[in-house]
């Protein structure tokens, strides 16, 4: 039987007290974590196949094992809880239901970096679980786990939440710094990586909050033990899973990584609500390509998903039912995409408003057919062409409809108006 | 030296360069917005993508973000990549107005160029344009924000280049905003190249606004009168107006930009008032009548009283060749009264200093970037010489220190450390800063003032630079400062001239370019004793006191109107040519009349109306006409090639205007004499019984806007004039029961000033500082013990 590792404390509909996060086994990862050498630390996450939750993969033991850990001087570690990505909330949950989850997991990823400041980035909009943590930053303070020496281990490390001005761009690791460091969240070019120069210059580590929140568990486990709770034999550990659309039981649910997207939709969300059936999935957040009903069954990892032309993302599914207009779903897409561009590079500022308009007029029925065209270059010079991943993210999904949805973006054109409205 | 392919040839750059950069060397330009060679590549434009064939990078990329390696080959012209630059030259269309036609960037308009350059022809984005609400930013630069593209050269030049805090991002994606939080002047002394570094018309030069087409302007390569560190422009007119100021690149001087006071201070070229006729005593008179006068002037002087009784005001304002021609007539004349400023203060402290400069410790402009310690001794760089605050914050960028041992609260647009000390104290607190400091710096430099400090803290400088290996960098008063210093070389002052004509051993003063009623410090003293004279000559293109009271007046042809030579504060000498030929501008001819007395003949003519000349040519009438050997100041050429018989001014017979300069090294030429901050015989008195706040020591000082005396004559530059103030410590106002913004009473002996009391923490104590400004006798004050009383109004 399935035991929930990142959600066992979440039943109390509340946060959960340092006592009741103890009560559960809270804080032994870190205990056992400073009597391990960092680079111990950083074996364990490497051989538990841990990646990235954010949304891009990256192994996070390598990433942690890329940072600077020799110049003199202080390193920061991030924690990155702004989830602004349209149809995710896993953050969310984990830090409203069992904030010290993601302060331990942040505790020994600074330990293992060595870092002796840790930010958690919170979103604008999630004054609750910014409240909730920073109750449990002064209870964890209370208790010696924040603070110098930390359980005589010698380690010392601060912990502040940060609430986000609010802004999509901010969940942009390098953009996220600056927006920390008080400055336009712009994203910073590559090299140099935050590795070696990242917050106020300094070599820096960023993680998304549910990545942190599984280390804890993986010292606990061992990085071995907890790669084989996966679904399947190239996935590792435990993934939270959301699902929203037209499904009978929406929500968000801890489950093996590589658990297939049709049992994600089927048996945890219940399957779809009476009368609708399935049309398509955005499986990751609004900037992951569709997913078509004969795609259903691919397991929900990395890897497995990208190999059918889309991305995984944050795991967390839109589901469109049989009455929704593709274009319209897209529309809605980049009009977020549109408004929430940073502003910096010219593909993301201004195609993305060029993809917008093309795509309001096929929906109001004005477009010609060699608009298709036009929409299709401006996509794919979009795509290769710009800053940072946020425009390549915004375009996907409708690249994806050029694809999957030719007949239906081309009956709108022919129609001159919306198929789906009567 | 990383070697790659562009284009199937081979070019080799500095290891560093990015490969837009290696392009260019090659003369392949491909369109590019956001990069630029002064705030360098952010990739943000994403306009100059090639496609990288072979090396370490492949694909289509932005070349400005990619560093030029070994084994890359790249092809600008392959498809791929030139979808991409016209992709994103339609994106940045898709909202920027077709108003060309009504828009000032017309012409010269980098986005007009790449739009086609970069092959988007035909519009297909159907949605509506953006729109936004442009701010008021003063009277120097317009804003129109519809016509933005966000390349983000504006931020970066503003806030990251130029430290001001006032405009800066606002808003994101494409509503992204740049402006200041409300309307408003902006702030910065170098706002004015916001106007040079926007591709397109979003900040235009007000000044200019619809008065010419880019492709009317007559230009040339010029260089900045209005301080010392002589800054290259590119000046432009049409129909004999002076219309506009662009910044001109030298990578040994100013770089890329220039200071507003550079930009805007150009006005005084085209006042309705600058002089334009010869006139005798009130009447005009032809130029033949007006030279055939002053020569009779000048002979009957000879004849009756000797050669002694003319004397001969030059100027560090004008240029080295009409300086050296005033020399050569007082040569031919044998007269010794020859002074060139007639600020003997400031005259004897920039000879002094320029002798003391050689050519292993004098940095130009540009190495002031590169220094890693930096300390200002006595100059206040952004209101003395803008353009050299700029460079120290780039220096200050690289991870530079700066110390400022001034008495007036300095502000420069980064951090550094201020020690407020009195002029008598610069060279102790030097000596301490140095060796405090200095030990670890691999590149210091020794930046010193030549109006408040004394011979001492000048000397003091040069010694402590040749002791520690430092640079050394004076700034001095005007365009030609160094160059008049020169010729001026151990002769007189004009404080000797001041005392023949009081004496009444000289009857006639010849003032070239120069104002001594208006300027001199003791105008009183000198308009008594002006009035002694017998004939006053004076040539000068500004409209100031001095021509007003002129017996003869030559108008002359300002820096823009004629070929010359500037030696800046360096020792670099740069020519700069004519632009346009000088006359009355054809504007005052039109509907909108200007004063009818302006109005030029109605009928037609080969000659240009209100004509005039550079002063040489009218001293080579003079000489001519007197049957004196003029051959040396017949032409340009002449001149040049008589002073370069001098070997100090060797380095000139090869200068070409758009060269970075020939260095001149002026050795000995000061009077040597013991020389302190105040002139013989006013010497502050102890002032025994008297409290120290009951004498402070006045000190005029300088302001980038409103006391440079060429661009007080431009109405835009002094809007940004301040009202008469005169500063003292917070604390030495405390004591003395006054409080900031107090209307009082600064008095010494018989004179008075009345203006408004600012007080600064930063300030030194016992000090008190008044600005030049026109109009606000603080000069006359300047190094006397002054009392400060509240005045009742």
């Amino acid at each position: 039987m399935f035991q929930p590792l990142l959600t066992k404390n979440f039943h109390y509909g509340r946060p959960a007290s340092l006592k009741e996060y103890e009560a559960a086994g809270g804080y032994e990862g870190l205990r056992a974590a400073l009597k391990m050498t960092p680079d111990d630390v950083i074996k364990a996450v490497i051989d538990s196949g841990l990646r990235g939750r954010g949304g891009a993969g990256f192994p996070t033991g390598r990433k942690w094992s890329l940072t600077d850990r020799k110049s003199p001087g202080q390193r920061y570690f991030i924690v990155n809880a702004d989830e602004m990505e349209p149809g995710t909330f896993k953050d969310r949950f984990l830090m409203e239901r069992d904030p010290h989850q993601v302060i331990e997991g942040l505790l020994i990823s600074g330990y293992a970096t060595d870092a002796g400041k840790g930010y958690i980035f919170i979103r604008y909009e999630y004054t609750e679980a910014a409240r909730a943590l920073e109750t449990a930053v002064q209870e964890a303070k209370g208790a010696g786990f924040i603070g110098k020496n930390i359980l005589g281990s010698g380690f010392s490390m601060e912990i502040s939440v940060h609430r986000s001005a609010g802004r999509y761009e901010c969940g942009e690791e390098t953009a996220l710094m600056n927006a920390l460091e008080g400055k336009r969240a712009n994203p910073r070019s590559k090299p140099p990586y935050p590795a070696s120069k990242g917050f106020r210059m300094r070599p820096t580590t960023i993680n998304n909050a549910e990545t942190v929140a599984d280390v804890p568990h993986i010292i606990k486990m061992g990085g071995s033990a907890w790669k084989t709770l996966a679904a399947y034999e190239g996935g590792a550990g435990t993934k939270l899973y959301g699902i929203s659309g037209r499904v009978k039981n929406p929500g968000l649910f801890e489950l093996p990584t590589g658990t297939p997207l049709k049992e994600i939709i089927e048996t945890h969300g219940g399957g779809m609500q009476d009368g609708y059936s399935f049309k398509a999935c955005l499986p990751g957040g609004a900037s992951t390509p569709i997913i078509t009903p004969n795609n259903l069954n691919v397991p929900m990892d990395f890897d497995t998903v990208s190999k059918i032309g889309s991305r995984m993302g944050t795991g967390c599914v839109t589901v469109f039912d049989d009455t929704c207009c593709i274009v319209r779903a897209m529309i809605n897409n980049l009009l977020f995409f549109t408004r929430e561009s940073c502003g910096w590079c010219t593909p993301c500022r201004d195609g993305l408003p060029f993809v917008y308009d093309i795509l309001q007029r096929i929906e109001a029925g004005v477009a010609e057919m060699d608009e298709l065209n036009v929409l299709d270059e401006n996509c794919e010079t979009i795509y290769s062409n710009s800053f940072c991943a946020f425009a390549p993210g915004a375009v996907d999904p409708v690249r994806s409809m050029l694809r999957l949805f030719k007949d239906e973006v081309e009956e709108h054109i022919k129609l001159k108006r919306c198929p789906c409205l009567n | 030296m990383p070697k790659l392919i562009i284009d199937g040839l081979e070019v080799e750059v500095p290891e560093g360069t990015n490969v837009l950069e290696a392009a260019k060397k090659l003369g392949i330009v491909i369109p590019h917005f956001c990069y630029h060679s002064a705030m360098g590549a952010v990739g943000a434009c994403r306009l100059c993508a090639m496609k990288f064939v072979e090396g370490p990078v492949k694909g289509v990329q932005v070349s400005c973000m990619i560093k030029a390696q070994d084994g890359m080959v790249v092809e600008t012209a392959d498809p791929d990549a030139m979808r991409a630059r016209r992709m994103v030259i339609e994106w940045l269309m898709t909202n920027h107005p077709h108003d060309c036609p009504v828009c000032d960037e017309g012409g010269m308009c980098l986005l007009q160029d790449y739009t086609i350059a970069g092959g988007h022809g035909i519009r297909r984005y159907k949605g509506k344009k953006r729109t936004y609400i442009s701010q008021y930013l003063g009277e120097f630069i317009e804003q129109e924000m519809n016509r933005c593209i966000q390349c983000y050269r504006c931020h970066r030049f503003y806030r990251d280049y130029a430290g001001g805090d006032d405009f800066g991002t606002k808003r994101i994606a494409n509503r992204t905003f740049f402006g200041r939080f409300k309307d408003g002047w902006l702030e910065s002394e170098f706002a004015g190249n916001l106007a040079d570094v926007c591709p397109t018309g979003v900040f235009t030069d007000k000044t200019y606004h619809f008065r010419a087409r880019a492709w009317e302007l007559e230009t040339a390569p010029s260089v900045c009168p209005h301080c010392s560190l002589g800054c290259n422009l590119i000046p432009g007119a049409k129909l004999r107006e002076l219309l506009v100021i662009k910044a001109r690149e030298n990578l040994k001087v100013n770089g890329w930009f220039i200071c507003d006071r550079g930009r805007f201070g150009y006005r005084f070229a085209s006042r309705p008032d600058r002089p334009r006729k010869f006139t005798l005593n009130g009447q005009e008179k032809s130029r033949d009548e007006a030279t055939k006068a002053a020569v009779g002037i000048i002979s009957d002087a000879v004849a009756k009283y000797g050669p002694g009784s003319v004397a001969l005001a030059g100027s560090p304002r004008t240029s080295l060749e009409n300086n050296f021609a005033l020399k050569k007539l007082a040569s031919l004349l044998n007269t010794g009264n020859i002074c060139f400023s007639i600020d003997p203060l400031r005259d004897r402290k920039e000879r002094r200093a320029i002798s003391l400069l050689d050519a292993a410790d004098s940095r130009s402009l540009q190495d002031v970037a590169f220094s890693d310690f930096i300390i200002v001794v006595g100059t206040d760089p952004v209101n003395e010489a803008p353009m050299l605050a700029l460079m120290m914050r780039q220096a200050s960028l690289k991870g530079a220190r700066t110390a400022v041992i001034d008495p007036r609260p300095v502000k420069l647009p980064f951090d550094f450390t201020h020690i407020p000390a009195r002029p008598e104290e610069f060279a102790e607190k030097l000596t301490g800063l140095l060796n405090e400091a200095a030990g670890d710096s691999k590149n210091p430099l020794i930046i010193c003032g030549t109006n408040i400090p004394g011979i001492d803290a000048i000397d003091a400088c040069s010694e402590a630079a040749g002791r520690l290996n430092c640079g050394l960098f004076y700034t001095l008063s005007s365009a030609n400062s160094f160059g008049a210093a020169v010729l001026a070389g151990e002769g007189p002052d004009f404080e000797d001239i001041l005392s023949g004509i009081e004496s009444g051993g000289i009857r006639v003063l010849i003032a070239l370019e120069s104002d001594p009623l208006g300027r001199y410090s003791g105008e009183e003293r000198a308009s008594r004793a002006l009035k002694k004279l017998d004939s006053l000559i004076v040539m000068d293109y500004l409209p100031t006191e001095t021509v007003n009271a002129a017996n003869a007046l030559f108008p002359t042809a300002a820096y823009a109107e004629m070929d010359g030579i500037f030696i800046n504060n360096e020792g670099r000498a740069q020519c700069f040519s004519r632009a346009y030929i000088p006359g009355i501008p054809v504007n005052y001819m039109g509907p909108k009349l200007k004063p009818p007395e302006l109005h030029p003949p109605r009928e037609f003519s080969p000659e240009v109306p209100g004509r005039s000349f550079p002063a040489w040519e009218y001293l080579g009438d003079i000489a001519r006409e007197m049957g004196l050997d003029c051959c040396e100041m017949e032409t340009l050429s002449a001149i040049r090639a008589s002073l370069s018989h001098d070997p100090r001014f060797a380095a000139i017979a090869g200068l070409y205007p758009e060269s970075e300069g020939a260095l001149i090294t002026a050795g000995p030429v000061d009077r040597l004499q013991a020389y302190g901050p105040f002139p013989a015989g006013e010497k502050p008195d102890a002032g025994e019984g008297l409290k120290p706040v009951d004498r402070l020591l006045l000190y005029a000082t300088d302001l980038t806007f409103g006391t440079e005396e060429i661009s007080v004559y431009s109405d835009k530059t002094q809007l940004r004039a301040p009202e008469p103030y005169v500063m003292i410590n917070r604390e030495d106002a405390k004591e003395l029961g006054l409080n900031d913004g107090d209307w009082v009473k600064v008095a010494s002996g018989s004179l008075g000033i009345s203006c408004a009391l600012k007080t600064s923490a930063s300030c030194a104590k016992g000090a008190a500082f008044a600005p030049r400004l026109t109009g606000f006798d603080a000069a006359a004050l300047s190094g006397k013990t002054i009392r400060i009383t509240r005045e009742r109004v």
